[in-house]
This record gives C-alpha cells, sequence and structure tokens, in this order.
C-alpha cells in the first residue's frame, strides 16, 4: 500500500509533503507512473485476474470486466469502443512483433496493457 | 493518424480531437496569455498550442531571459564571509550595546569576532573572507547586497520568503512566476529544474518549489544529477515503441473523456501536459545530465575530479546546460554538510563554515566564469543567497544564531551592476541600515530585469490577482541603484 501511495505522491498534496528517500522523489509525473516496474508488474496481475471470470479473447468482455476491476464500473459506450480499437492495434503489434506466439498470447498482453493504462488514468488518481 | 477516426468513434466533433482539445484548454489554464510559438526556432516548432509552458512575449525589455538561484540554506553568515565588521573585532567578548533579537535560547549577548580574515580584491575593491577564495575573484563582476533584510528568522518561513514572497507554503515560487510570465525555451524540458544534493532536503523539503495555486506545470522538477534525470523516464526494454505509442493515445483519449467530466480542474489538465512532456524529455534530459562531452578544462574549472567540490561542482555545470538549452530557472542547492541546513552555524562557525565554503565556493565561480566565456552572462542571471543571516553575538560557545534583519547575498549577470557593493549594516552587521533592500524589492527588481512588471504579474486565485511581490502590501519596489 505504501509503495502505491509513493508511485501516486504526486496526487497526493498532503503526502507529497513528506519526506521520503532520494528515489523516491525523483519522479516526474506521468513517465514516473508509465513506466514504473511496480505498475507494469501489477497491470499483470491484474491481468491474471480478468482471466479467472472473462475470456481474454473477447475484447468487450475483456474491456468491461478491466473497468469493473479498476475502475468499478463500467465503460461508457465511447470507451467501450475506443478501447476495442486499442486492443486489436496492440494485437496486431504483438503478433507482428512476433512477442506473442498465438492468438490468446497476443490478447493476454494487449489485456495486460489496457490494465496498466487504466491504472495510470487521471480517474485511477482522482475520486470524483 | 488515428485521432480524427478516433474522434468520431468517441461521437466528437472531429475538429475536437484530442490535439484539438488541447488546443482549447487554453481558456482553462485562466489567465494564461499563450503566445505564438517561436517561429525559425527548429526546436520549437513542433510545440503543442495550448502548451502550458510555451514561449511568451516579454511585455516589456529584459535584460535576462533565465535565472540560476544557487540557494545557500541555513543562513549564510554575513560578518564571516562578506561583511567585514571591524568594530566587531575590537570589542570581541564584549555585550552588544542594545542587545538584539535572537531565535534559540542559548545565546549570551556577548559580540564574537569573525575567525577569518577579510581583504579586498579586483579594482572595485570589494571585500570576501578567506573562506571564498574563488568567489572573491570575481569582485568586478559581481553585485553584492550588504543591506538586505527578512521577516521571520525561522527557516521554513525566511526559505518561503525568499521563494514565494510569502512566510508560510502554498504560494507559487519565483521560478513558477517566471514560467508562468514566460513560458519556457524548450519545449522538450521543464521550465524550472531543481538541483539537489542526493543525500536529502531542507527543512522545507520539496514545498520550497511547491506551484502553490497554479497548475502544477509551475512546480519545480527534480532532476538526479547522474544517470537517469528523471526516475522511470525510460520505458522498459521489453515494452515495445508501437505498443507504447498506443499507450499514450489511449491515455491521452481516455484522460480527455475524463477530462470533460471536470471541466477547469488544472490538476487534470496539467497531468495530460505533463504525461506528454515527460514522453518528450526521454531524450533531451538525458543529453543534457550527460557531462561527458564537457571539456578536460571545463571539468576542472568545476572541480569535478575532487571529492570535495565534485557534488556542487557538477549541479552547477549542470545548471549552465540546462539554461543554456532554454530552461527558464534552475535552483541549485548547496552540499548538506555538516547538516542538512549546511549553512547554519549554531555551534562551532569556524569549523563549519569551514566544512561548507569550500565545498561550494569553486563550483560558484566556475558557473559564472563558464557563463561569462560562452556569452552567456548578460541573458542568465545568478542569484546566491541564503533565507537569512545571523547575529553577531555568541551563540553557545562558538556559534551564531538566526538573524533576520541583515544578510548579505550576490547577483550576477541579467544587468546587475558588477563590482558594486550596495547598502550597509551596522557597526557589528546586526541590522542592515543603510539602502536596505528587502526580499520583496529584490523579487520586484529581478522581474524587471526579466522584463515584467512586478506590479501587474497576477494570478487570478479565490477572487484576488495574486502577485509575486503584492507590492501594495509589501511596498516592494524595484531598486534602480542596483541596475546597470
Amino acid at each position: 500500500m505504501c509503495r502505491v501511495f509513493f508511485i501516486f505522491k504526486e496526487s497526493f498534496p498532503g503526502f507529497a509533503r513528506m519526506r521520503v528517500s532520494h528515489e523516491d522523489w525523483i519522479s516526474l509525473k506521468g513517465e514516473g507512473q508509465l513506466n514504473d516496474p511496480f505498475l507494469l508488474e501489477h497491470a499483470g496481475h491484474a491481468c491474471e485476474r480478468l482471466a479467472i471470470s472473462a475470456d481474454l479473447e473477447d475484447t468487450e468482455q475483456a474491456i468491461a470486466a478491466a473497468y469493473l476491476q479498476i475502475l468499478s464500473r463500467t465503460p461508457s459506450p465511447a470507451e467501450l469502443a475506443r478501447c476495442r480499437e486499442y486492443l486489436a492495434k496492440q494485437i496486431d503489434v504483438y503478433r507482428s512483433a512476433e512477442s506473442a506466439h498465438d492468438a490468446a498470447a497476443a490478447s493476454r498482453l494487449a489485456v495486460t496493457d489496457l490494465c496498466h493504462m487504466l491504472i495510470c488514468a487521471n480517474e485511477f488518481l482522482y475520486l470524483q | 493518424m488515428s485521432s480524427l477516426r478516433t474522434a468520431t468513434q468517441l461521437g466528437v466533433n472531429p475538429a475536437d480531437s484530442r490535439r484539438g482539445f488541447l488546443q482549447d484548454l487554453g481558456a482553462g489554464f485562466g489567465t494564461l496569455a499563450l503566445a505564438s510559438l517561436l517561429d525559425g526556432d527548429g526546436l520549437l516548432a513542433a510545440a503543442p498550442t495550448g502548451y502550458a509552458l510555451a514561449p511568451r512575449p516579454v511585455p516589456q525589455p529584459a535584460r535576462a531571459k533565465a535565472v540560476i538561484q544557487l540557494f545557500q540554506n541555513g543562513g549564510v553568515s554575513q560578518m564571516d564571509l562578506f561583511d567585514p565588521k571591524p568594530e566587531l573585532t575590537r570589542r570581541n567578548g564584549q555585550p552588544h550595546p542594545s542587545g538584539v533579537e535572537t531565535f534559540q535560547l542559548n545565546n549570551k549577548n556577548v559580540l564574537l569576532a569573525s575567525p577569518f580574515k577579510f581583504q579586498r580584491h579586483g579594482d572595485s575593491g570589494m571585500d570576501f573572507s578567506e573562506l571564498v577564495p574563488h568567489i572573491a575573484t570575481l569582485a568586478d563582476d559581481i553585485c553584492m547586497i550588504r543591506s538586505m533584510y527578512t521577516f521571520h528568522n525561522n527557516h521554513p518561513h525566511a526559505m518561503h520568503m525568499m521563494q514565494s514572497g510569502r512566510i508560510s507554503p502554498g504560494f507559487p515560487a519565483l521560478g513558477g512566476w517566471l514560467c508562468y510570465a514566460l513560458g519556457s525555451e524548450n519545449e522538450n524540458l521543464p521550465g524550472y529544474v531543481v538541483l539537489r544534493d542526493p543525500a536529502g532536503y531542507s527543512t522545507s523539503g520539496k514545498l520550497l518549489w511547491d506551484n502553490g495555486f497554479m497548475p502544477e506545470v509551475y512546480a519545480g522538477t527534480e532532476f538526479s544529477t547522474s544517470g537517469t534525470p528523471v526516475h522511470h523516464l525510460h520505458p522498459p526494454a521489453s515494452v515495445l515503441a508501437a505498443a507504447r505509442s498506443n499507450d499514450l493515445d489511449l491515455l491521452g483519449d481516455l484522460n480527455q473523456l475524463h477530462l470533460r467530466g471536470n471541466a477547469g480542474n488544472s490538476e487534470l489538465e496539467t497531468r495530460i501536459q505533463n504525461y506528454e512532456l515527460a514522453a518528450r524529455m526521454q531524450l533531451e534530459a538525458t543529453r543534457v545530465i550527460d557531462v561527458s562531452c564537457e571539456t578536460a578544462a571545463t571539468r576542472t574549472l568545476y572541480g569535478l575530479d575532487d571529492p570535495l567540490t565534485a557534488g556542487y561542482g557538477n549541479r552547477c555545470l549542470l545548471a549552465r546546460r540546462l539554461v543554456e538549452a532554454g530552461v527558464r530557472y534552475v535552483q541549485v542547492f548547496p552540499p548538506l554538510e555538516p547538516t542538512m541546513q549546511p549553512w547554519d552555524n549554531h555551534g562551532n562557525i569556524e569549523g563549519g563554515l569551514k566544512t561548507i565554503c569550500p565545498r561550494v565556493d569553486q563550483g560558484t565561480a566556475a558557473l559564472i566564469e563558464d557563463l561569462q566565456q560562452r556569452g552567456m552572462f548578460d541573458e542568465v542571471m545568478v542569484m546566491w543567497t541564503g533565507e537569512f543571516g545571523r547575529l553577531p553575538i555568541t551563540e553557545g560557545a562558538d556559534g551564531r544564531d538566526h538573524n533576520r534583519h541583515a544578510f548579505s547575498l550576490f547577483m550576477a549577470g541579467g544587468g546587475f551592476k558588477p563590482g558594486l557593493t550596495y547598502g550597509a549594516t551596522d557597526e557589528f552587521g546586526y541590522a542592515a541600515v543603510e539602502n536596505r533592500v528587502s526580499v520583496h524589492d529584490l523579487h520586484a527588481t529581478m522581474l524587471n530585469q526579466l522584463g515584467l512588471d512586478h506590479t501587474r504579474l497576477s494570478y487570478l486565485h479565490n477572487g484576488r490577482h495574486e502577485r509575486l511581490t503584492d507590492p501594495e502590501v509589501t511596498g516592494a519596489r524595484i531598486v534602480s541603484d542596483l541596475i546597470a
């Protein structure tokens, strides 16, 4: 939990005023979160949890499950359309780069990326 | 690429694409008057319109376009470095005739002479103690102000005063004000960069470069002084470039959709811009902090090969490289030796100053000399300052307590008069008595040199046009005597 606060510290004004180690301070808002190994790792965990109850090759089902797990709501039609387009592109990238040996593996990588982006999204950080 | 199609899919006007939406955000930044980008400059040609750090025209003629602040936190002892007091030496051990305002409880009202020898330097005859032989060689290049005073004699409050013109946190720092007013000249770097000792922070930590009520893009950004400038700046090797590009597009679109439900939220707007800035920084920031291309002569000048001077010297060199690259404001902090407030000599004033001075003297002088050699001295203003001064009486056995009534600082470049020693303190160095200069006066003068009218530079916050100097309240004025 503490690690999560450090990663997102820029979003917690009170917390950002605490004194922590050198390494924890040296991050620039967005990119630090995008590239933080901790978040990448946990995006993978999120995908694993989704795979228990959802078919990751069914993009609509995967998107809806990811939104529910990470943002506690279902996606709007616009978000669903945008995420569907995104997953198609990511799957193409992984297939053409031969990062994934089959369609299922490519889908898994793409959904992991989707989970990562939802965790990095402003909505995840700002309560309404 | 796909932005128009994406916009259509999202059910919005194609002109209202992600980029177009960002362009429209100009109004969302309140009072910002976004200027056109500088034409003819390849670096700036691709800068996104609506970018909060886009360079803006200077409202009046400017002498400087960037600032390097060398912040000597802790409270530099003026009577041991820059302001010799023969009467203090003569009456060493005698009581101060009228008593002084103290901060700590263990002060004796007994005058304490400086243990250091002073000498006049250069054609100007500026006085320096033996502690700063390198800075002393700049006697004819710097503008020494001996009559500074401030409003609080505790570190956090006085540091905030020097940073933001207020004694409490929550207000933007000078660096943020300059970025708000002038933007930055390099779209691939933050406008306000902070370089500190990796060992830690001063007593106020990150609050010193806070954006206060302004959007977060005007906060100082810390750079590490070696290796990767910003933590996790680069994606892991396993992340494919094409996949990351899709990531950023999606993230941008999702954030824009979220922003539509939170219109006018500057934090959200700034986070979007920070993502974009961070992506652009990957190459530029790494290039700027790589000093391996500097010559052996430059390394020697800054003392990079001596462990005693290397840390601060490296930060000074990076400051030069950053302003050279177009960063508007760079703030350099000293080594945290002997303490996290390295100039805070409550005890053993002699030992404490002998520890910190050699660590900052050479780097400071090297920076100014380097700027001169590169023809940047006129355009870059260097400010060497602490937050307050120290008392002429003894604290404990051999220390000096805080003193808000007088301190010395120097300015260099940016049109400040070279070789000038301005103002004076009383016979013991306790209080500024002649040509007194407040922190607000100094801020007003600095803004003037940067082409900004301190009475007009404002940011609307909670119905009040906030200003750095708040002149009707503080009486801030431009000190024309300081300007060449």
